[in-house]
């Protein structure tokens, strides 16, 4: 099992590039002379994808005891002063994990239509308490201030065009525009 | 009023753009959650409204105090800022656990200043030559310098070489997404107006650094590491005497720094563990090295700071970053319409000659700052990890939009993020995903201008003597590691049999 999962990235990666090389196959395009096509480069790069990726598989096949590459991150860990215990593991969080990227999924995808400023608040208050912090009041002023700040810098300092959202959301940004002065 | 407020916040960020940069740069490397690259790339966006100048101005400030920061945290509170500084925790976490914290601080300032001076003089000296020779260079040297780029980064990155190759080819393929220049002929796109125009850099940058460094953190739910008190906080600069006695330590970790500096991939990081090595290898107390020495606080941080100007020159006058900062600095000059190389010398020369004067500024302000501002600047290690990393992805989010004021870069973030954190996850390097993509454009233009101009004849790359040449270091950058490698697993294999008896 841990074989498996040390090769499904790299089975993953070798798959797609099959179905790329496949695609780059049918670029339709009028050939120029003996001129390298728009395929060359895409398809060369493929091939050492692909060269990389089962050089990686045939090693984890052959080395099953050794699947992990040592990183440099691991010579750092491995770097302590010796006479301190190592520090543990760290602990993982997928939940955790999952609901950031749905949050991110999420205030992406809620931009246009609830505006910079109202999408930033809930965004700020929601990401803070995943990521565990609890204090209410605090993720408050911080949700508040935060995007107000970043509209006053980006809209009104850096000359940037935030999303102001759709009615009757856009209303909020609207009058918080007008308060600024950010004509 | 609030009119002229602006005005005035406006005018203030350009007049003080270096000691933003500098200030900006020393809370980046402080954090530990934050990484100088990440801070870098942060700050991109603010660049967008201010001239080319001072916008180079302040990510390069922000660059050479990044290499310092961190080490105040690793030597106080055995937190390395940035990996570079991991070297620090030997020889100035134990000099200040052996009661002498003053002294430790007062070393790397020295040794980061130094490194710093050193890294501007040799920047100033060798930009010019360097730039004139490149001024005569064909397509066929273009390619293979950018090869050499390429194999350097994954040979030098540590790790897995065939991981290090599919992080490059994953973002040379990147780059290729959108519609043909030469052509005209859309490549990848299935159908997709979003992926007509092709993936820029700056999502793939921001989105593998910047949210996929918060969602590893998340995914180890937010835990900052906990900072013990060490009581009033000083600096003690050594006197030139004690500096004086360590004068073969400073050459050999200038001389480190500034050559992992040119030599495209080797960043600060490798700067400084080589030096620490070369250090316990030459030096005169070498023994003694890990009890906090001040050799082994001078080595680390000469090494990382003295890299920053062997980085700026091949980015200047060849267009190729060597580093990650770099390929960021470079953006910030693509954003702007400049492209870096030989030709800046003679078209943009006040902004070259800009760039070098505020390098040299740069550490003085390093230097004062570090001096004045320690206690402040510690503070932020106080703040919540989760209210620090949701700024992060804010400013990563804003930062891409603010490039085309389309939500669509924005998704290219979010895919990036996640690809960055499987990158990490599945322990694939991220920088040569970056460069790959940066630099896979400038391979496949050369690439296609030599093969139309020397009618499909490859050889070329091998019969003109710069382009031979560096095609034979390509080579050797590619089999050293692998020799490398094979005689570590060698070894490995041997030693159960030497053991038995």
């Amino acid at each position: 099992m841990p074989r498996m999962r040390a090769l499904l990235p790299y089975v993953l990666v070798l798959a797609g590039a099959g179905v790329l090389s496949y695609s780059a196959l049918h670029f339709g395009y009028t050939p120029r002379g003996d001129r390298p096509g728009p395929d060359v480069w895409p398809r060369a790069i493929l091939v050492l994808l692909g060269v990389a990726c089962i050089v990686r598989i045939v090693t984890l096949l052959r080395r099953p005891a050794d699947p992990e590459p040592v990183m440099l991150q691991d010579v750092i860990a491995g770097a302590h002063v010796t006479d301190e215990p190592a520090p543990a593991p760290p602990r993982h969080y997928p939940a955790l994990l999952a609901t950031g990227i749905a949050l991110t999924i999420a205030y992406v995808a809620l931009l246009g239509t609830l505006g910079f400023f109202i999408d930033t608040v809930l965004y700020i208050a929601a990401l803070t308490r995943t990521g565990r912090y609890r204090r209410w009041p605090v993720i408050a002023a911080v949700a508040f201030g935060g995007a107000l700040a970043f509209m006053f810098i980006f809209m009104k300092v850096v000359y940037l065009s935030l999303p102001i959202g759709r009615p009757p959301f856009a209303s909020v940004s609207l009058l918080l525009m007008q308060l600024m002065g950010i004509r | 009023m609030l009119d002229v407020l602006q005005q005035l916040l406006g005018g203030f960020v350009h007049v003080l753009a270096p000691a933003n940069g500098l200030i900006v740069g020393m809370l980046v490397a402080v954090l530990p959650g934050l990484t100088l690259v990440m801070g870098v790339v942060l700050a991109l966006p603010f660049t967008y409204g201010m001239a080319i100048t001072p916008s180079i101005i302040l990510l390069t400030a922000m660059y050479v105090s990044g290499t310092y920061g961190g080490a105040i945290t690793s030597i106080l509170f055995r937190i390395p800022g940035e990996p570079m500084d991991v070297p620090l925790l030997w020889d100035g976490y134990s000099m200040a656990r052996a009661g002498d914290p003053a002294q430790a601080l007062g070393w790397t300032l020295f040794a980061a200043l130094t490194g710093g001076l050193i890294t501007a003089t040799v920047m100033v000296t060798l930009a010019v030559p360097f730039a004139k020779v490149a001024l005569s260079f064909d397509s066929p040297e273009y390619f293979s310098i950018v090869l050499f780029g390429f194999t350097s980064v994954v040979a030098l990155g540590g790790g897995s070489l065939a991981n290090a190759f599919i992080s490059l080819f994953f973002g040379m393929l990147v780059s290729t997404v959108g519609v043909d220049e030469i052509y005209g002929v859309d490549r990848f796109t299935f159908g997709s107006d979003v992926l007509r125009d092709g993936i820029g850099y700056l999502p793939v940058m921001v989105g593998a650094y910047g949210l996929g460094e918060v969602l590893v953190r998340l995914n180890q739910g937010f835990v900052s590491p906990s900072v013990s008190g060490q009581g009033r906080v000083a600096t003690r600069i050594p006197t030139l005497a004690q500096a004086w006695a360590l004068r073969g330590t400073f050459a050999r970790s200038s001389l480190v720094g500034v050559i992992c500096g040119i030599v495209p991939g080797a960043g600060a990081t490798i700067a400084s563990f080589v030096s620490y090595g070369v250090e316990g290898q030459y030096g005169k107390r070498r023994r003694q090295l890990g009890s906090g020495i001040p050799e082994g606080i001078v080595a680390p941080q000469v090494a990382s700071t003295a890299s920053v100007g062997g980085h700026m020159v091949p980015l200047l006058t060849l267009g190729i970053p060597g580093s990650g900062a770099t390929a960021v600095i470079l953006g910030a000059f693509l954003l702007h319409g400049v492209q870096p190389g030989p030709q800046i010398f003679q078209t943009q020369a006040l902004l070259v000659y800009a760039i070098f004067a505020s390098v040299f500024l740069g550490v003085i302000g390093m230097g004062l700052l570090g001096y004045f501002a320690i206690r402040p600047l510690i503070r932020v290690l106080y703040l919540p990890e989760a209210i620090v990393s949701v700024f992060v992805v804010l400013f990563c989010l804003i930062g891409a939009y603010s490039e085309h004021n389309n939500i669509s870069d924005l998704w290219m973030i979010v895919v990036f993020g996640i690809v960055g954190y499987l990158f990490e996850r599945w322990r694939f390097p991220i920088a040569p995903m970056v460069l790959g993509c940066i630099l896979g454009p400038v391979a496949e233009t050369s690439f296609l201008t030599t093969m139309i101009s020397y009618r499909n004849d490859w050889t070329v790359f091998f019969t003109r003597p710069v382009s031979a040449s560096v095609m034979a270091l390509t080579a050797l950058a590619l089999v050293y590691p692998l020799y490398r490698q094979f005689r570590v697993r060698r070894r490995a294999a041997l030693a159960p049999s030497n053991a038995a008896p």
